[in-house]
């Protein structure tokens, strides 16, 4: 019997805490508990004997910490001899009795992932993937990956468990009293995104007691279709006397086990304080509890890194602004790889009221899988909303569904066979909901039957491929209404349909309807309402587009899904809000004459922006640059310079003076001007350094005196540098290093500088450095800070 | 020698997280005009609500068994400055305390769109992960120390004087923090979540006049510390 067929119709019980037990038997602080199983197997072989006699059914091998980050890879106590000498003193205590399993433990690696750590995705996949298959050949019964307290790395760790071997993976995470991890996730998120990687059995371990555990796991129970775990500590711990001892006994965590096994969980254990008495006793008063049945949960699921979005009943909004058809300044954003622009069309949706967000990037000139990759990476790292990886290339998708934290929305598969074949096969693997078109190798039907049909193969195809109804959602398609006078009736009815018999939820993108006729805006939002009428589950719209939103607001207050008009009454009297203010500092601006000088120099990005406009009616563009915004940043630089003035004022006025550039450039490109860029300076933080603030800041103000600067980002590699350097052909490089230990690779990248690109200049800053430490590694300037860099430049370029 | 089990100590109401701290750690003292005070009490704002506050600590004895080596019992270190710091103490706290991810979350929003509201949720974070320091050691261990009659002395961190960076990685180790409140190190040493702390806390005989930390420490030339000219 197998651990998965053991837990179909009894309680599985995990062991209780091994480093507790340890502790008592003498390791010290710090000192390495994985090594225990070569130095003192007998004392491992107690432990897991004492835990079997105490009724655990599911032992975990003292491997928590052991990976090629922490361990040697080659001798005496290498990872691969650590692990097969703890999965051998487990099965030597295991033999001796019936149906036993050996989970092969894993815990968190000890670095956090990029971006807010420096290990690499792909690294923390592999680094786990070694400890997959060393358990694995060694004999495990199963894999336990546990005490997580990132989704992002528990999902790495997922995949190299499903990448590396056929055995059932358990997985745990550490959830704190707010019912989140560390990073943010919530319970119905980590239901998502684990289920959709396939997990065997998921729940939560360590940092609390089984008492303050119940509201997770009535979350977890709530949600998942596959078995819940709980392993809790022995309680809180409290300081008496000068000891750490819990707030509860045996007796009192056995009953806290009693219950969660009555809300629903079916395997239990303990964690950290726990001893074999705690096993024992949880064992005893849980024999008579009648098992809760797990049943398959019909709810469809995407999540981000920290919480699901449901789509049913209440529709869902699918932002669509990151999509450069027909949208120049994006198409111009991505040719630059200009990702701020993207982050910016992000943080607006979620502003506005998205709920998702629809993430293209195609356009043939770009890599696309690479910027779709980066741009997925960056904003699933500041947006809490979960994305819907919109490419029709089979290997972007690959590689976005990999990278992404979460469950994603998948846009889209359609009736044709061939498209069916690509995507379903990596929702299979990756997990995701699949948006579906009601098209296939024929065309588009133009009956709702029709349209039906393909839905129902798309279904039969998906079943096939062990993907579930719930994770389908059918797009039947708005079709133009000035071509044809039924389309609109034609969609309506098959979503009906499809919602009806397939029991499946729908989507729309519904700007497609009014194409053709003037004052689209009014067909597009009578149609979204009607299509929200007849259950329309989620649209993708532009949330910035007031029609639509008043229709949904609207449609939510008159269908009993906006509980005191809260929502409507919200998004009314933010909508009024806004147009007073922009008056109100409309006014500002016109009663102070030399308004625009004095914004940038007190640092009011509105105003700024407000006040340049303004001046626009009357001065001719380039003026304005040259005689109120230039000024006014001399007068903050040299404030700067003085000491008069301080880092967060030049850093506002900043953005106040790029507010008003900003109106300045729009009204240039209108009149078909372009503004002459100085000339190009690559800025880039060294390989081996995350800190990139100093960086960003000098940025900022290079940008502001005109400069083009082409951003590296941080922990660039020397020969990226240098390729950058020499494409835009950049007189001027700036490198910045926060710590001492980064400063040779700064070296290193002036030295391949010099060697490429002889005639091109470096200017070093951050933290650590100094004139001297500057000139040890050849740089050709030291800036001890951002306007003296912006000085160095304008000497550099000849001003 | 004594050695405690690792605790934890966890703070969930609001942190307390001091303006001129902030300006400080902004770079501008106590000069800030209207508009940077009003920068800094929406960084203040947006790191409260932001903060999951989780530490970490143990209490263990000390011993000297030459000059510049402090014994804990589990670990050596070397260092004339923590040797002459913990010099006048019988024991220890070790913790390692965390405002939390959420912050550099932040910090990762606005350092493209507005640096200088980045630098402030910065400055903000640092002032509220030593706000939560203070209460730590206001709480815990002065409270503890006073049960036997004795006292605190100020916080020393890797990094005050010779004390190496490196350190941390043996701290790291010993209070488990990764798992007890999911703090990481870096390759060179630096925290994340990066608004946080760990710090010796030693135990004396004799009340010391000064609850300075900064005074502790050897590097006079440091632009944040406490009563240098800004």
């Amino acid at each position: 019997m197998n651990v998965l067929e053991a837990m179909q119709n009894k309680i599985l019980f995990f062991d209780g805490a091994m480093g507790t037990q340890l502790q008592a038997r003498g390791i010290m602080p710090g000192e390495l508990p994985e090594l225990w199983n070569i130095t003192h197997p007998d004392v491992i072989y107690d432990i897991h004997k004492a835990y079997l006699d105490a009724g655990c059914d599911i032992l975990t091998t003292n491997t928590f910490g052991v990976n090629r980050l922490k361990f040697d890879t080659e001798g005496e106590y290498s990872v691969e001899k650590l692990i097969c000498a703890a999965i051998q003193n487990a099965k030597k205590a295991a033999s001796a009795y019936e149906n036993k399993f050996v989970a092969l433990d894993i815990g968190p690696c000890g670095k956090l992932l990029k971006p807010f750590g420096e290990l690499d995705f792909e690294d923390a996949v592999s680094v786990f993937a070694e400890v997959v298959r060393i358990g694995t050949a060694c004999g495990a019964d199963l894999i336990l990956i546990e005490t997580m307290n990132d989704c992002y790395e528990t999902k790495a760790a997922v995949l190299a468990a499903k990448e590396n071997s056929d055995l059932p993976v358990f997985v745990t995470n550490v959830y704190d009293e707010n019912m989140q991890l560390m990073t943010g996730a919530e319970p119905a998120a980590m239901v998502a995104m684990l289920e959709g990687l396939g997990v065997d059995a998921l729940g939560v371990n360590c940092s609390l007691g089984p008492v303050q555990m119940l509201p997770v796991v009535r979350e977890l129970c709530k949600f998942a279709s596959v078995p819940v775990i709980v392993n809790p500590n022995a309680g809180l711990p409290v300081v008496a006397d000068g000891k750490t001892v819990y707030d509860i006994d045996a007796v009192q965590f056995a009953e806290a086990i009693a219950e969660i096994v009555r809300i629903g969980a079916r395997v239990v254990g303990g964690c950290c304080g726990t001893t074999p008495a705690h096993i024992e006793a949880a064992v005893a008063a849980t024999k008579t509890i009648k098992l809760v049945e797990i049943t398959k949960k019909k709810d469809t699921l995407v999540s981000s890194y920290k919480s699901a979005v449901m789509i049913d009943k209440k529709p869902v909004i699918i932002g669509e602004r990151i999509n450069p058809t027909g949208k120049k300044a994006f198409k111009e954003a991505l040719r630059n790889n200009d990702i701020d622009y993207i982050l910016g069309e992000g943080l607006k949706q979620q502003e506005n009221g998205a709920h998702i967000l629809d993430v293209n990037v195609g356009l043939p000139e770009i890599d696309e899988c690479a910027v779709m990759c980066e741009a997925v990476k960056e904003l699933q790292a500041i947006i809490s909303l979960p994305l819907q990886i919109d490419t029709s290339d089979a290997l972007t998708m690959e590689r976005a569904l990999r990278i992404y934290n979460g469950k994603a929305l998948v846009n889209s598969v359609n009736g044709k066979q061939e498209s069916m074949d690509m995507i379903f096969p990596l929702v299979k693997k990756y997990g995701g909901v699949v948006i579906a078109l009601t098209l296939d190798e024929d065309g588009i039907p133009n009956t709702a039957e029709g349209r039906y049909k393909i839905a129902e193969k798309i279904y039969n195809c998906a079943k096939s491929y062990g993907i579930d109804g719930k994770d389908l959602i059918f797009d039947p398609l708005a079709m133009t209404v000035s071509a044809d006078t039924d389309s609109a009736l034609v969609t309506l009815g098959a979503l009906k349909l499809i919602s009806e018999r397939l029991g499946c939820k729908t989507s729309l993108g519904v700007s497609n309807i009014s194409f053709g006729l003037p004052q689209r805006e009014l067909i597009n939002s009578t149609f979204y309402a009607m299509a929200l009428s007849a259950g329309l589950n989620a649209a993708i719209l532009n949330p910035g587009s007031v029609e639509m939103m008043k229709t949904y607001h609207s449609f939510l207050t008159l269908s009993g899904m906006d509980e005191n008009c809260a929502g409507y009454i919200d998004f009314a009297s933010k909508h009024t809000f806004s147009a007073d203010t922009a008056q109100a500092v409309g006014q500002n601006a016109a009663d102070t004459t030399s308004g625009l000088q004095e914004a940038i120099v007190k640092g009011l990005k509105e105003r700024a922006s407000v006040c340049a406009s303004d001046l626009l009616k009357s001065e001719k563009p380039l003026d304005i640059i040259s005689k109120h915004i230039i000024p006014a940043l001399d007068i903050v630089g040299k404030g700067f310079e003085d000491k008069t003035m301080f880092l967060p004022q030049l850093l506002m006025s900043a953005e106040a003076s790029k507010a008003a550039f900003d109106a300045v450039k729009n009204a240039m490109q209108s009149m078909g001007d372009t503004q002459t860029k100085k000339g190009s300076i690559v800025l880039a933080t060294v390989k081996g350094d995350i800190h990139d603030i100093g960086k960003n800041i000098v940025k900022v103000l290079l940008e502001n005196y005109g400069f083009d600067v082409i951003d590296a980002g941080r922990d660039v590699p020397p020969e990226m540098v240098v390729a950058l350097a020499q494409k835009h052909n950049a007189p001027l490089v700036g490198l910045s290093a926060l710590m001492t230990t980064t400063v040779p690779s700064m070296q290193e990248t002036i030295e391949a500088l010099n060697q490429a690109m002889p005639a091109c200049k470096v200017v070093v800053g951050g933290a650590v450095l100094t004139q001297e430490y500057a000139d040890a590694i050849g740089a050709d300037k030291y800036a001890r800070d951002a306007m003296e860099t912006v000085r160095y430049a304008e000497e550099i370029f000849g001003e | 020698m004594h050695i405690s089990p690792v605790c934890t100590y966890a703070h969930s109401a609001q942190l307390n997280i001091d303006m001129g701290e902030t300006l400080r750690y902004m770079g501008c003292g106590t000069q800030a005009t209207e508009e940077i005070a009003s920068l800094a009490a929406r960084a203040i704002e947006a790191v409260q609500a932001a903060a999951s506050c989780k530490a970490c600590y143990m209490h263990c004895e000390i011993a000297f068994p030459q000059e510049n080596v402090v014994d804990f019992g589990f670990m050596q270190i070397q260092s004339a400055g923590l040797y002459r710091h913990l010099k006048c103490c019988k024991s220890v706290y070790i913790f390692a305390a965390t405002v939390g991810l959420e912050i550099d979350r932040l910090i990762f929003q606005y350092k493209h769109s507005s640096p200088s509201f980045a630098l402030a949720v910065q400055a903000a974070g640092a002032a509220a992960v030593e706000s939560y320091c203070d209460l730590l050691c206001a709480e815990v261990f002065e409270k503890e120390a006073e049960k036997q009659k004795r006292h605190t002395i100020p916080r020393f961190s890797a990094g005050y004087d010779d004390l190496s960076l490196e350190v941390q990685k043996q701290i790291v180790a010993a209070l488990d923090c990764t798992r007890q409140i999911g703090l990481t190190l870096t390759d060179g040493c630096m925290m994340m979540p990066s608004k946080s702390v760990t710090a010796f806390v030693g135990i004396s005989d004799i009340k010391m006049h000064t609850a300075e930390k900064c005074s502790a420490c050897s590097n006079t030339e440091c632009v944040f510390r406490k009563g240098s000219d800004l």
